[in-house]
């Protein structure tokens, strides 16, 4: 601690150096003039013999112990004054970095949280996914639960019937605890008598919670008997929705929530880190797998109990001392014997499940990844910013440093006085860029998934983040502190001293190349927002086949409230005559689902006299009421559209769309033919014309139109089409609705806009996102470069001055400074092509009516570029002409 | 500057200082005086190095200081001589000696 006791001394310490050494002056003095010396002479003898007075005392300091702490403390504490003194440099190059690393770790932190992360259960690393691989498949229902683990040549899946799972948790019992989770999609949540939202589902098995190891926080979890449990179906909910809806209050336990129909009584609340099993999405209830489980209720139970009917994945806890292979192969031999035919060659596949199934977001991966090299950018361009004032500034000091290396600082400490200035930077940056990550987090995440409320994920700030985040600090204080630490502190101190205007070429190439470097980044940058923001304007200008504006959704579902058959078809005729009388409202039509909304459900079918290799098949369908057609504005190109008496009964009939006509019956004629499916033959009566009406950023799909009073259907949408503003009539369409039957929800309502908006979320946020990062950066060139034409300015005073003197003209002096500019604008640009070329190539999937080389884009680029930075330049430019030649004559 | 040069002297100053105030308690001024004397002027310290080497040895616990009046009556650091000082001391002179002996051996020889 003696170091410490010297720190407390220093002050002491001080005063007794300086008596010293005082002393020994006085006594050389004495000696000298007793010697025979003048006063005056033996004075100066004396001082002379001892040398530089201040430097012997630094000398004498540093042998001292606790020096090093003494010298960092000053360093800091006049660091800290060199920053107060310069606000808006400090300003500028702070939040250059609290932005950069603010951006760079909320990408991390949601990389980490998706893909670095175990799930919040005991000995994670022995949770196994079970998956499946065949050389062809047959099933009657399909639904993705996670994904598709890549298996070359051969088909394979995730998700398995309710058959195959009973039957492969019994055979595989002994190698491991198998269990099965699927999705339960909460059209409507009802809890205390007001409607929550649920952000999502989940049906699971008894032994689901058991098998992860998840214990809960309160009540109790489900168990194996609530899989044939009869009365009250219980639900356990997430600490989320616990939070929300029952405020953390434990009376929640016992309580009723009704989802899709179904009341559930509350046993169970989950600890607060357990969002559920998929990263990146967050579950907020749980309810048991039963025999009439059925994840959505637009679709009847029966289906989702079909042997090949899949929509369960599996995961598995391994027995002690049970290696994978030995899984494996009672695995292959079980599902020989399960899935029948539905699988030809089943073998199982089982695949790392500590992180749940996060191999399967290959999307967010793919977005994180240019996500973190995007950041990457950033926070490279704010670094050689940085680098590039403080060398102007170093420059611009030079005689400050001159006269401190005069009284005795060394170079290395000068280097470190320097170097202290841009870490201390660095860690304000650093500091604030955590703070702005905690914001940014949510906008990243929105980014990702394009909703307004963003991927959801429980990791808390953790140490990861933060060590993520002080590398980055550390890393950003040495790429902007030393080289201009080191450049600063080179200039012999003769030289310094003599020119008051700091001169040194190659400082100034050093800092040509810098600023060099930030237009090639710059143009990385803006092209790749260049690229994204034609993808939102080509987004933008799709014709779906219809006029978008002036149509609103809403969504009924009579199914709910114990509506069926015939009961239904009059509820729905009820309120379609009573929407059609609303005032400003032209027409209303039923429709399966809201346009656009990203829903859609296959149809299979075969088509009885065509070649053999086509036969089985399927196209995306539409239920429809008779003026849907009219009602949303799409032309029948061929027969009719469906009438009040397309009903129960009557000949079954259909309408489909243009790219039905060329896929399958090869763009012929074809009303009046019939397709099947099952028992039923269906009679096409019309064509009309493609529309998109899943996702506007594909291909139209062959489509199939049924009357709805032929078909059997549980929720529906109704379309009204508006005379103002679709969002005006809102209120009243749900108050109407509401009336016929306050018993049935009225949900959703969106206008047809905000729905394509949705559609193309994810787009609009990259090129937000990718813009604003764009704008920034591009700031920062024009920073570097105004500063390095600013300081080259202040340097060539004098010289511009005389050149003023002698008679230029504004035009001689101005030229070769944007000349300059210009050069180094090109310089910027031809290193920065290749490297845009070659990284614009990753964003080419998510880049919609423009290649990722598109001409235009580059060229919209560089002339951006190229203009911006003359601006920056032009402005010192004008200075230097107004520079008083009698001031710079006399400064000479 | 030569730093190997430097190193030399530096370690040799260090020997001289302990060995000058072994004599007994005295001031900075006073060392280099005398050093300077009994050398008869061969050896003249660079009083820009005394200082920093008397700080040097005081801080490694070889020499402690206090302040005392000096014979001019003002008030000076006289350096003292600690016993871990005396044991360095004895070191440096072995060393010294070792050295010396080799340097006129080698020195002798070659003539």
């Amino acid at each position: 601690m003696s170091w410490l006791f010297e720190l407390f001394r220093r002050k002491s310490n001080e005063q007794r150096l300086d008596s010293e050494l005082r002393f020994h002056l006085e006594q050389q003095t004495k000696d000298n003039i007793a010697a025979g010396m003048s006063p005056e002479m033996a004075r100066r003898e004396a001082a002379i013999e001892l040398g530089g007075l201040e430097q012997i005392k630094e000398e004498c300091r540093d042998e001292r112990s606790g020096a090093w702490l003494g010298h960092i403390s000053q360093d800091i504490r006049f660091g800290l004054r060199m920053l107060r003194k310069y606000p808006t440099f400090t300003a500028i190059a702070v939040l250059s970095l609290a932005i950069g690393i603010g951006a760079a770790t909320s990408a991390f932190w949601l990389f980490d949280a998706i893909f670095l992360g175990s799930l919040p259960v005991p000995s994670p690393q022995n949770l196994q996914l079970i998956c499946w691989s065949g050389s062809d498949t047959h099933f009657r229902l399909y639904f993705n639960a996670i994904g598709e683990p890549d298996v070359p040549g051969r088909k394979s899946g995730s998700s398995f019937s309710k058959e195959v799972f009973f039957s492969l948790r019994k055979q595989c019992a002994a190698q491991a605890d198998i269990f099965a989770y699927g999705p339960l999609f909460c059209k409507t949540a009802r809890a205390k008598g007001k409607s929550v939202l649920v952000e999502g589902g989940q049906i699971v098995s008894g032994n689901f919670f058991s098998g992860l190891g998840v214990r809960p926080l309160l009540g109790k979890l489900l168990g194996p008997e609530d899989e044939s449990a009869t009365g009250t179906p219980r639900v356990v909910i997430s600490y989320s929705l616990w939070d929300r809806v029952f405020g953390l209050d434990t009376s929640a336990i016992g309580q009723q929530i009704n989802v899709n129909g179904t009341s559930y009584s509350v046993v169970g609340v989950l600890p607060r880190d357990f969002t559920g099993v998929n990263p990146g999405s967050r579950v907020d209830l749980f309810v048991s797998l039963s025999p009439n489980s059925s994840p959505t209720p637009d679709m009847p139970a029966f289906v989702w109990a079909w042997p090949d009917g899949c929509w369960l994945a599996l995961m598995g806890r391994m027995m002690p001392g049970v290696s994978n292979s030995q899984l494996k192969a009672v695995l292959d031999v079980s599902l020989i014997s399960a899935v029948g035919t539905s699988i030809t060659k089943p073998a199982g596949l089982i695949v790392d499940g500590h992180d749940g199934a996060a191999w399967s977001r290959v999307d967010f991966r793919n977005k994180l990844r240019l996500l973190l090299a995007v950041v990457g950018v950033v926070v490279v361009a704010a670094c050689v910013n940085i680098a590039g004032l403080l060398m102007a500034r170093g420059a611009a000091r030079q005689h400050e440093l001159s006269v401190r290396k005069a009284l005795g600082a060394g170079r290395w400490r000068l280097f470190r006085q320097l170097f202290t200035e841009s870490a201390l930077i660095s860690l304000l940056g650093g500091g604030l860029g955590i703070l702005l990550a905690l914001w940014g987090r949510i906008a990243v995440s929105r980014f990702l998934n394009g909703t307004p409320e963003g991927v959801q994920f429980g990791t808390p700030l953790d140490l990861k983040v933060l060590g993520f985040a002080l590398a980055i600090t550390v890393l950003t204080m040495f790429l902007c502190g030393i080289l201009p630490a080191l450049m600063s502190t080179s200039t012999d101190p003769k030289y310094g001293l003599r020119n008051r205007s700091a001169v040194g070429a190659p400082r100034l190439r050093a800092g040509k190349i810098l600023v060099a470097a930030q237009i090639a980044l710059s143009l990385l940058l803006v092209t790749g927002a260049g690229l994204y923001t034609r993808t939102l304007i080509n987004l933008d200008r799709i014709d779906p086949g219809y006029a978008m504006d002036h149509l609103l959704f809403l969504n009924l579902d009579p199914g709910l409230s114990g509506y069926t058959g015939p009961r239904t078809v009059t509820y729905y005729e009820n309120v379609q005559r009573s929407l059609s009388a609303i005032p400003g409202v032209q027409s209303a039509a039923l429709v399966s689902y809201p346009l656009l909304s990203g829903v859609n459900w296959k149809y299979a079918f075969t088509i009885p006299d065509l070649p053999v290799d086509r036969k089985d098949t399927s196209a995306q369908q539409l239920i429809v009421s008779e003026n849907f057609f009219a009602t949303i504005g799409i032309p029948i190109l061929n027969g009719r559209e469906f009438r009040a008496s397309d009903r129960d009964g009557t000949s079954k009939v259909i309408v489909i769309n243009e790219a039905f006509v060329r896929k399958f019956f090869s763009g012929r004629v074809s009303v009046g033919r019939t397709i099947k499916s099952g028992d039923d033959v269906l009679q096409i009566v019309g064509v009309c014309r493609d529309t998109s009406f899943i996702d506007i950023k594909k291909a139209i799909e062959p489509t199939i139109y049924f009357p709805y009073r032929q078909s059997s259907n549980g929720s529906s949408s109704f379309a009204l089409r508006t005379a103002g503003s679709p969002i005006s009539v809102a209120e009243e369409a749900r108050r109407v609705a509401t009336a016929i039957d306050p018993e049935v929800p009225v949900t959703d309502l969106r206008s047809q806009v905000q729905l394509r908006d949705q559609n193309i979320a994810t787009e609009r946020a990259c090129a937000r996102y990718y813009g604003s990062l764009a704008v920034f950066v591009l700031l920062l060139s024009c920073m570097g470069l105004y500063g390095l034409m600013a300081f080259d300015v202040t340097r060539r005073t004098d010289e511009l001055g005389i050149r003023l003197a002698l008679g230029a003209t504004p035009h001689q002096i101005v030229g070769p400074i944007l000349q300059m500019a210009l050069l180094l604008a090109f310089a910027g640009l031809v290193s920065g092509l290749p490297l845009t070329l070659a990284l614009t190539r990753f964003v080419r999937a998510s880049l919609y009516g423009v290649t990722a080389s598109d001409p235009m884009t580059f060229l919209g680029s560089v002339t951006l570029l190229v203009m911006v930075m003359l601006v920056a330049a032009w402005i010192p430019a004008r200075r230097a002409t107004r520079v008083d030649p009698m001031v710079a004559l006399r400064r000479e | 500057m030569d730093t190997g040069k430097s190193d030399l002297l530096q370690g040799t100053l260090d020997m001289l200082i302990l060995k000058v105030v072994a004599m007994g308690p005295i001031h900075g001024y006073a060392i280099s005086k005398r050093i300077a004397n009994i050398s008869k002027d061969v050896l003249q310290v660079q009083q820009g190095s005394l200082y920093p080497a008397l700080h040097r040895l005081e801080n490694r616990k070889w020499l402690t200081a206090d302040w005392r009046e000096a014979e001019s009556g003002r008030e000076a650091k006289f350096y003292t001589l600690t016993a871990a000082g005396r044991k360095q001391l004895e070191v440096e002179e072995l060393d010294w000696e070792r050295l010396a002996t080799a340097i006129r051996l080698v020195m002798r020889t070659v003539q």
